[in-house]
C-alpha cells in the first residue's frame, strides 16, 4: 500500500558541524510517486533519506509516512517499525548470508514461516533475473548482480515506501543505464512511493515524476522533471540540471512582446568586447520584463534597461550555424570537438566573454575553426544578477563565467 | 618467503618438536633407555595428570569464554557508543596484557586468603575466600585475562564494520538487538580468533596456576607438567607426554575458527564503507556502562595492583597491618640490582623490535586467504602459545645440545644470543595473533596507490601501511617488551651464566628468605616497565603525525 | 618527489637508526657487561697475572669456569674467588629445580663446571647417573658434621649444613612449644602448623625423608603426615610464604629450614625457635662434572678448595648474613656465626640419600596428592 510522505520544516545539524545539513526542508510527496532528490555532494540529500529512514534524528520539524508522524523534534520511530526498505549505495548485502537468505531476511517482517520466504524470495530472484544466483554469497557475485539482489530485498515485503541511496552510482557505465530501467520498471509495478537520490541529473530526469533540487540542505526547488528543466528557479538549478555555459548581460531596452534587449560585455585581451544579443522574452519564470506585456502571472522580479543580469544557456539553446548560413548572434572559435556517433559536441570560445560547451551540432567544424552561434530563446534562461551565483561541484559541465 | 618459514622452523618448530619427541623417543635424548615407546603417552593420560589435563581443559574453556562474554559488550561500548571515558578502556586493556598473571593472582590471594587484607578490613566472607580460592576463582581469573584479547579482535573488526549492515537490517525490519545479532557472523573470524588465543593462553598459563590453583589444593596441567620436570630426577617423557595433549587441544578452536572463517579472509575494512555513528547513549545509559566498565577494570587491574603494592609495603615478616617502606631500603641497598634490570631492558627492547617485525610479517600472512601453508602456521603459533614456558625453555635445550648442532658448530646453548632468540620465538605467536586484528583490515590497494603515484616500495609502505598500523604495532611492541622485561621460565633455563635477567633475581629473593624484598623489586620493576610504556607512549603521541593516531576509530561524535 | 615523501623518507629513516643504533648498543652493553661462552676466552677480572698456582694451563688461554648454584653467598664467593686465583668465572645463580633441569637437559653437550646446593640426594642422583667427578677429596680436615655427610665414593665435596626439623613459633601465642616430631600430632596444635611443599622447595624432602627414617620406614612416615593433616597441616610453597604466614599469624608453627627460621628471627622478634629430636641434616654441597674438561675439572677442584679454606669460609659466612650464611660449618676450627643456636643439645641424624634420593619423586608425589591436596 503506497504511502504518502509529508516533510515539514525538517532542519538537521550534524554534532560538531558548523552548518545544518538540512535547513527547514518541506516536501510533500503523493502516494506512489517516484520522487528523485537530486544535488551535489553535500547538498543534504543523503541526510533527508536517512532521517525519512530513520538511521538519523531529525532536531525540528516533523515527518509524516501516511497519517503517521514517525519523527518530530520530540519523538522518533525507529527504522523498523516504519515499514520502508532501501537500496544501499554500496548494496550492504550481509556477506555470510547468501543471496537467497539476504532476501528472505526482509520477509520476516511479514511473520511468514521460514519456507514460504524462501519461496518468495527464489520467486523474487526470478523476477530480477539472478535465479541461478541464489546460494552463492555476495563475494561472488559482481556489482551488478549485488545491486540486483539489494532491489530484490527492498521489493519482495512490499512496503509503502521504498528508498534508494544512490544505487547506481556504484555501477559500470554500461549497467547503470540497464539497471535504471530495470528499477523504474520493478518499482513502479509494485506501486510503491519512492525516494531516490542521486546527483546526475540525466539519471534524474530519466526516472522521476517529481524532482526536488537541494542546495546546502535548502530545497531549492522542487516540481515535474520538465518544470524544473524548463523554468529553473535560480541559476544553480540551471547550472545544475545542464548548461552550456552562462553570460553575464545588461538589460539594455524593451523589445515588444515582453522581450527583451541585452547586450554582453567582457574584455578579451584589454579590448571590451560588446555583442548585442537579440531581443529574448525570457523564459524562465523567474524574471519578467517591466512594461504592459508583462506577464501577469506575478512571479519574479522586474528588470529594468540598465539592469544586470544573467543569461544561462542550455545545450539546446544554441545551435552552431553552418558557414554561409543565417546571421549568427556570437561568434566564437572552435576550442575542442568531440564526437558522438550521431552528431559533434563542441567547446566553443567567446571572445572576452568564456566558454560554451556542449553545443551540438550534426556537421563538423575543426577546432580553430571560427563558428558562428545562434541563440534559441527556449533554451534559455534569464536571472537577476543578485540571484545567487556561486559555483557548486555540479555535474554539468559549464564552468562560470567572470566579467 | 621460504626465509620467513626457515626462520619460523629454527626458533619455534625445532625446540617444541625436541620436547615432544622425548614423549616417544626418550633415548634420543639420553632421558630413556627406549628408542621408541607409548608408556608416556599412556601414563600423561592416566592418573592426577589426566584429572590435571581435564581441569585445564575445562578451565581454558570457561576462561576463553567469559574473555568474550565480558570483552565484546566492552568492546562495542567503546567503539559505537558515546560511554564516558571511553578513550581510557584501550589503555586499560593493554595494561592488563601487559601484567604477568601471577600478580593478579597473588593480589586476590592476598586479599582473600585467611587472615588476609579482607578479613584485616574486617569483612568477613569466608565464602569469598573459597570461592576464589578454588575453581571458580580460577575461572574468574583466567578469564579476566582473556578480556583484553578479545577485547582488541573486535573493537578490531568494529572498526572496519561499516554501518551499513545495521542500517540494512533496521530499515527491513530488524530492530536493535536482532540487528546485532545479524553482524554477529560477520564478526566471527575475530570472535573465533580470540576464543582461540584466550584458550591457548590460558591452558598454557602458569602464573595463576602455580599461586591460586596451587593454595587451593586445583591442580592445572601447567602445574603437573612443573612438577613433572621439577621432580628430580626430572621425568621429561612424562611432561612431553602432557605436552602433546596440550598441543593437539588447541586444534579444535583453530578447527572452529577455521569454519568461521570459511576461506574468507578476516577482512571487513573496505575503503567503501560508511564511517559507523556513535549511538548516543542516555543520561542513565551512559552512568551505568561506564560503572560497570569501571568496575570490571577494578577487578582487573585494581586488585592485582593492590596485592603487589600491599605485599611489598607490609613487613617482610611484620605481623600487623602497618605499612613500611623497610622493603624498598633494602632492596636499594642490595647489591647487584641495576645489572639484572638493565640486562632486561636491552632484552626486552631487542626482542620487542625483532618480534614486532616477524609478528607483522605473520600477521600478514594469516590474514590473507586461507591456503594449507597458512593454516599450517596459525596451527604451529596457536600450539606455541599452548606450550608452557618451561616447555619451551627444555625444548630449546634440547634442540641445541643435539650433537648435530654440536657439529654443525652451532655452540648457542647458554649464551645470550639464545635466550633472545627464545624470547622472540615465546612472543611471536600471541604477538602475531594480536596484530592480526588490525593488519586485516589493511587492503593492497592502499599500498598500490601510493606506488602509483611516485613512491619507491618502502615509502609507500612507510606513507599507505604503517600509518594504518601505527598504533597496534606500537602497542604489540610494548606488550612484548613487558613480557620479556619480567620472564621467568625462560630466563630460567637458558640464561647466559653471569648474565642474570630480572626475574631471576626477583624469584631468587621471592622464593627465598626474602618475600617481601622481593615483592617490592617486582614492584619496582614493574614500575620500571610501565614507565617505559609511558614514555613510548609519550613519545609516539608527539611524534606520530597526527593522522596516524585517528585511524582505525570511527570518527564522527 | 614532493616534499611529503621526503619528510616521510626523513622520519623513517630516523626511526629505523633509532631502532638500529638502539640494538647496537643493546648488543655491545650485553657483551660488555657478560662473557659470553662458545669459545670466549675474555676474562672478568683485572687482576690477570696476579695468579697463585695453575691458574693458566700451558695451552695459553683460560677457559671460565661455569658455576651452578644455588646459594646466596655464591655471587660474593665468585669474584672473590676469581680475585684470589685469576681464574673467570661465569654464574648461573638459580634455584635449585631449573639448576637440575639444564643439567639432565644439557646431558649431550653439558656446559656446567660445577654444581653447588643444599639437598645431598639431588646429588646422589646425578652420581648414580654417572654425571659427578669420583674419588676426589679436598686436603682439608672435616669435623663430624662434615664426615657425617660425606659420601662414599666422594663424588661430592659438602660446605656446610644446615637442619631440618627446626621449628619456628610465635613467641606471644606459643610458650611451650614441641621438641618431638609426635608432639605435632596432639590436638593441641591442631590447625596451627605450617611446612613447605616438597615439590616446590628443595630443603623440605630430606625433612620428610628425615621422619620416616626415623620413625622406620616409608608407611609409617605417610601415616604420621596423614595424621598431621587431619590435624590442620597448612602447605606453602618455600620458605618465604611458610614464615610468612607465621607472622601474619596463619600458623604458629613453621616447619622449616634452619638457615630461613635463624634469618626470620633478625626482623621479627617475635619468632622463637626450637629443635625437633632428632633433626635431619641438609648439608650444602658442590660436585663436579664428570664430562667436563680436565682443565675446567682442575678449575673446579681449586674452586672446592677456597670454598673450604678459611678466606672463603668468610666469604659463606658473610655473603649472606640473613639467609644461606646461617649455617653449620663442615671444618674443624671453624665456628659458626654467633647467632645460630648451639648444637651441643640437639641430637642430629642424616639419611642416605642413596636409599632417599631415588624414592624422592614417588614419595614427593604421595605427598602432593595425599597431604598437599
Amino acid at each position: 500500500m503506497a504511502e504518502p510522505i509529508s516533510v515539514v520544516s525538517l532542519t538537521k545539524t550534524y554534532p560538531g558541524a558548523v552548518t545544518a545539513a538540512l535547513k527547514s526542508v518541506s516536501l510533500d510527496v503523493a502516494p506512489g510517486t517516484f520522487v528523485v532528490l537530486l544535488g551535489p555532494s553535500g547538498s543534504g540529500k543523503t541526510t533527508l533519506l536517512r532521517c525519512l529512514a530513520g538511521i538519523e534524528r531529525i532536531d525540528s520539524g516533523s515527518l509524516s509516512i501516511g497519517s503517521r508522524v514517525v519523527a518530530d523534534g520530540r519523538s522518533h520511530v525507529p527504522p523498523e517499525q516504519r515499514d520502508l526498505s532501501m537500496v544501499f549505495q554500496d548494496y550492504a548485502l550481509w556477506p555470510h548470508m547468501t543471496a537467497l537468505d539476504n532476501v528472505a531476511f526482509a520477509l520476516r517482517r511479514r511473520h511468514l514461516s521460514r519456507s514460504e520466504c524462501r519461496v518468495r524470495a527464489a520467486s523474487m530472484l526470478d523476477r530480477v533475473g539472478l535465479s541461478e544466483f541464489a546460494r552463492r554469497y555476495p563475494n561472488e557475485l559482481s556489482g551488478g548482480q549485488q545491486q540486483r539482489v539489494a532491489l530484490a530485498r527492498a521489493l519482495i515485503a512490499d512496503t509503502g515506501l521504498i528508498l534508494c541511496d544512490e544505487p547506481l552510482s556504484n555501477l559500470d557505465a554500461d549497467l547503470r543505464e540497464r539497471m535504471r530501467v530495470e528499477i523504474s520498471s520493478l518499482v513502479r509495478e509494485a506501486g510503491a512511493t519512492t525516494v531516490y537520490i542521486t546527483h546526475d541529473q540525466a539519471e534524474a530526469f530519466a526516472l522521476a515524476d517529481h524532482i526536488g533540487v537541494l542546495e546546502e540542505g535548502v530545497l531549492v526547488q522542487s516540481g515535474s522533471a520538465e518544470d524544473v528543466y524548463h523554468h529553473p528557479a535560480t541559476p544553480f538549478v540551471a547550472r545544475f540540471t545542464g548548461l552550456a555555459g552562462e553570460l553575464p548581460v545588461r538589460v539594455a531596452g524593451h523589445g515588444g512582446d515582453g522581450a527583451l534587449e541585452l547586450t554582453a560585455s567582457g574584455t578579451a585581451d584589454g579590448t571590451v568586447v560588446s555583442v548585442r544579443l537579440p531581443a529574448l522574452r525570457p523564459a524562465g519564470t523567474s524574471v519578467r520584463a517591466a512594461g504592459p506585456a508583462a506577464g501577469t502571472d506575478g512571479a519574479g522580479s522586474v528588470l529594468k534597461p540598465g539592469d544586470d543580469a544573467l543569461l544561462a544557456i542550455r545545450p539546446t539553446g544554441v545551435l552552431l550555424l553552418r558557414s554561409g548560413g543565417e546571421t549568427p548572434h556570437l561568434t566564437g572559435r572552435v576550442a575542442d570537438v568531440a564526437f558522438r556517433g550521431r552528431g559533434y559536441e563542441y567547446a566553443i570560445d567567446l571572445p572576452g566573454l568564456g566558454r560554451l560547451t556542449g553545443v551540438f551540432a550534426r556537421h563538423r567544424a575543426d577546432r580553430g575553426d571560427s563558428v558562428g552561434l545562434r541563440l534559441d530563446p527556449e533554451g534559455c534562461h534569464l536571472f537577476p544578477a543578485d540571484a545567487k551565483t556561486e559555483e557548486n561541484n555540479t555535474s554539468s559541465p559549464a564552468p562560470a563565467l567572470t566579467a | 618467503m621460504p626465509v620467513f618459514w626457515l626462520i619460523l622452523c629454527l626458533i619455534i618448530l625445532l625446540p617444541c618438536l625436541a620436547f615432544l619427541v622425548l614423549a616417544v623417543s626418550p633415548r634420543l635424548f639420553d632421558q630413556g633407555s627406549q628408542w621408541f615407546t607409548l608408556t608416556y603417552l599412556r601414563q600423561s593420560l592416566t592418573g592426577s595428570t589426566a584429572v590435571a589435563i581435564v581441569n585445564s581443559l575445562w578451565v581454558s574453556v570457561s576462561a576463553a569464554v567469559i574473555g568474550l562474554v565480558l570483552g565484546f559488550p566492552i568492546a562495542w561500548l567503546a567503539a559505537r557508543t558515546t560511554m564516558p571515558g571511553r578513550r581510557w578502556v584501550s589503555g586499560g586493556m593493554w595494561l592488563a596484557l601487559l601484567l604477568p598473571s601471577w600478580l593478579p593472582a597473588t593480589g586476590w590471594e592476598r586479599l582473600v586468603q585467611q587472615d588476609g587484607v579482607m578479613y584485616r578490613m574486617g569483612l568477613d566472607w569466608p565464602w569469598a575466600t573459597s570461592a576464589i580460592m578454588g575453581p571458580f576463582g580460577v575461572v574468574l581469573l583466567l578469564g579476566l585475562r582473556c578480556v583484553p584479547f578479545s577485547y582488541l579482535a573486535v573493537s578490531a573488526a568494529l572498526g572496519g564494520l561499516g554501518q551499513e549492515f545495521e542500517d540494512a537490517a533496521r530499515v527491513h525490519g530488524a530492530n536493535r538487538w536482532q540487528a546485532l545479532r545479524l553482524i554477529i557472523p560477520i564478526l566471527a573470524p575475530a570472535i573465533m580468533s580470540a576464543l582461540a588465543i584466550g584458550f591457548a593462553e590460558s591452558i598454557s598459563d602458569f602464573g595463576v596456576a602455580a599461586t591460586l590453583a596451587y593454595n587451593s589444593n586445583f591442580t592445572l596441567a601447567t602445574y603437573a607438567l612443573y612438577a613433572a620436570i621439577g621432580n628430580f630426577p626430572p621425568s621429561f617423557p612424562l611432561a612431553a607426554g602432557m605436552s602433546w595433549l596440550l598441543v593437539l587441544s588447541v586444534s579444535v578452536p583453530l578447527f572452529l575458527q577455521a569454519r568461521a572463517l570459511r576461506g574468507r579472509s578476516y577482512q571487513i575494512l573496505s575503503g567503501r564503507t560508511r564511517q559507523a555513528v556513535r549511538r548516543r547513549l542516555s543520561r542513565r545509559e551512559a552512568a551505568g556502562a561506564t560503572t560497570l566498565v569501571a568496575l570490571f577494570f577494578l577487578l582487573l587491574l585494581g586488585i592485582p595492583a593492590f596485592g603487589a603494592v600491599s605485599g611489598s609495603l607490609l613487613g617482610d615478616y611484620g605481623s600487623s597491618f602497618s605499612l613500611t617502606w623497610s622493603n624498598y631500603s633494602a632492596l636499594f641497598q642490595q647489591s647487584g640490582l641495576l645489572g639484572p634490570l638493565e640486562r632486561s631492558m636491552v632484552y626486552g627492547v631487542i626482542t620487542a623490535t625483532v618480534t614486532v617485525f616477524l609478528g607483522f610479517i605473520a600477521a600478514r600472512m594469516l590474514s590473507q586467504r586461507r591456503t594449507a601453508a597458512t593454516g599450517a602456521m596459525d596451527y604451529l603459533l596457536l600450539a606455541s602459545v599452548a606450550l608452557p614456558g618451561v616447555v619451551f625453555g627444555a625444548g630449546y635445550i634440547f634442540a641445541y645440545n643435539l650433537p648435530i648442532t654440536a657439529k654443525l658448530h652451532i655452540d648457542l646453548y647458554q649464551t645470550v644470543q639464545l635466550l633472545v632468540i627464545a624470547y622472540i620465538a615465546s612472543s611471536l605467536p600471541t604477538n602475531a595473533r594480536v596484530l592480526v586484528g588490525s593488519v586485516s583490515q589493511l587492503q593492497a590497494s592502499l599500498r598500490d596507490a601510493a606506488r602509483t603515484h611516485g613512491a619507491g616500495a618502502v615509502v609507500a609502505w612507510a606513507r599507505a601501511v604503517l600509518p594504518v598500523v601505527s598504533r597496534p604495532l606500537v602497542m604489540a611492541w610494548l606488550y612484548t617488551f613487558c613480557g620479556v622485561f619480567l620472564e621467568l621460565p625462560l630466563s630460567q633455563l637458558l640464561y647466559a651464566p653471569g648474565s642474570p635477567p630480572a626475574a631471576i633475581s626477583i624469584e631468587d629473593n621471592l622464593s627465598n628468605y626474602h618475600y617481601g624484598v622481593g615483592m617490592a623489586q617486582a614492584v619496582l620493576a614493574s614500575a620500571i616497565a610501565f614507565a617505559v610504556v609511558g614514555v613510548v607512549l609519550g613519545a609516539y603521541r608527539l611524534l606520530a603525525p597526527a593522522g596516524w593516531r585517528r585511524i582505525g576509530g570511527t570518527v564522527r561524535g | 618527489m614532493n616534499s611529503t615523501l621526503r619528510r616521510t623518507r626523513v622520519r623513517l629513516l630516523a626511526g629505523v637508526s633509532g631502532a638500529v643504533a638502539l640494538s647496537v648498543l643493546a648488543v655491545a652493553g650485553c657483551s660488555s657487561s657478560s662473557s659470553n661462552s662458545s669459545a670466549s676466552t675474555s676474562t672478568t677480572s683485572s687482576a690477570a697475572a696476579s695468579s697463585s698456582s695453575a691458574s693458566s694451563s700451558s695451552s695459553g688461554s683460560v677457559v671460565p669456569l661455569v658455576v651452578y648454584s644455588a646459594q646466596g653467598y655464591d655471587s660474593a664467593m665468585t669474584k672473590a674467588f676469581t680475585k684470589a686465583t685469576g681464574i673467570p668465572v661465569q654464574l648461573d645463580d638459580n634455584s635449585t629445580g631449573p639448576l637440575l633441569t639444564q643439567i639432565e637437559a644439557s646431558k649431550n653437550n653439558p656446559k656446567w663446571g660445577l654444581l653447588w646446593a643444599d639437598g645431598d640426594e639431588a646429588f646422589a642422583g646425578l652420581d648414580t647417573q654417572g654425571l659427578l667427578l669420583k674419588g676426589w677429596e679436598p686436603s682439608v680436615s672435616f669435623n663430624s658434621l662434615g664426615t657425617s655427610v660425606e659420601p662414599k665414593d666422594k663424588s661430592y665435596v659438602p660446605t656446610g649444613v644446615t637442619l631440618m626439623g627446626i621449628v619456628a613459633y610465635n613467641k606471644q601465642k606459643v610458650t611451650n612449644p614441641p621438641t618431638t616430631y609426635q608432639a605435632l600430632e596432639s590436638s593441641t596444635w591442631k590447625g596451627q602448623v605450617g611446612m613447605n611443599d616438597p615439590s616446590q622447595s628443595g630443603p623440605t624432602y630430606p625433612l620428610i625423608a628425615g621422619v620416616m627414617n626415623y620413625l622406620g620406614g616409608v608407611s609409617a612416615g605417610e601415616k604420621y603426615f596423614s595424621t598431621l593433616k587431619s590435624n590442620g597441616l597448612i602447605i606453602h610453597p618455600t620458605n618465604g610464604p611458610t614464615l610468612q604466614a607465621l607472622t601474619n599469624g596463619q600458623i604458629n608453627l613453621a616447619l622449616v629450614q634452619s638457615s630461613a627460621a635463624i634469618g626470620a628471627t633478625f626482623t621479627d622478634k617475635n619468632i622463637g625457635l626450637e629443635y625437633l629430636d632428632p633433626a635431619t641434616l641438609l648439608p650444602s654441597q658442590i660436585g663436579i662434572d664428570a664430562n667436563a674438561s680436565p682443565q675446567v675439572q682442575a678449575e673446579a677442584k681449586q674452586f672446592v678448595e677456597y670454598v673450604l679454606s678459611t678466606a672463603g669460609q668468610q666469604v659463606m659466612q658473610s655473603g649472606d648474613p640473613t639467609g644461606d650464611s646461617l649455617y653449620y660449618p663442615v671444618l674443624t676450627g671453624v665456628n659458626p656465626l654467633s647467632s645460630l643456636p648451639s648444637l651441643a643439645s640437639v641430637k642430629t641424624q642424616t639419611v642416605d640419600p642413596y636409599t632417599w634420593g631415588t624414592q624422592e619423586t614417588t614419595i614427593n608425589t604421595w605427598f602432593d596428592s595425599n597431604i598437599v591436596r
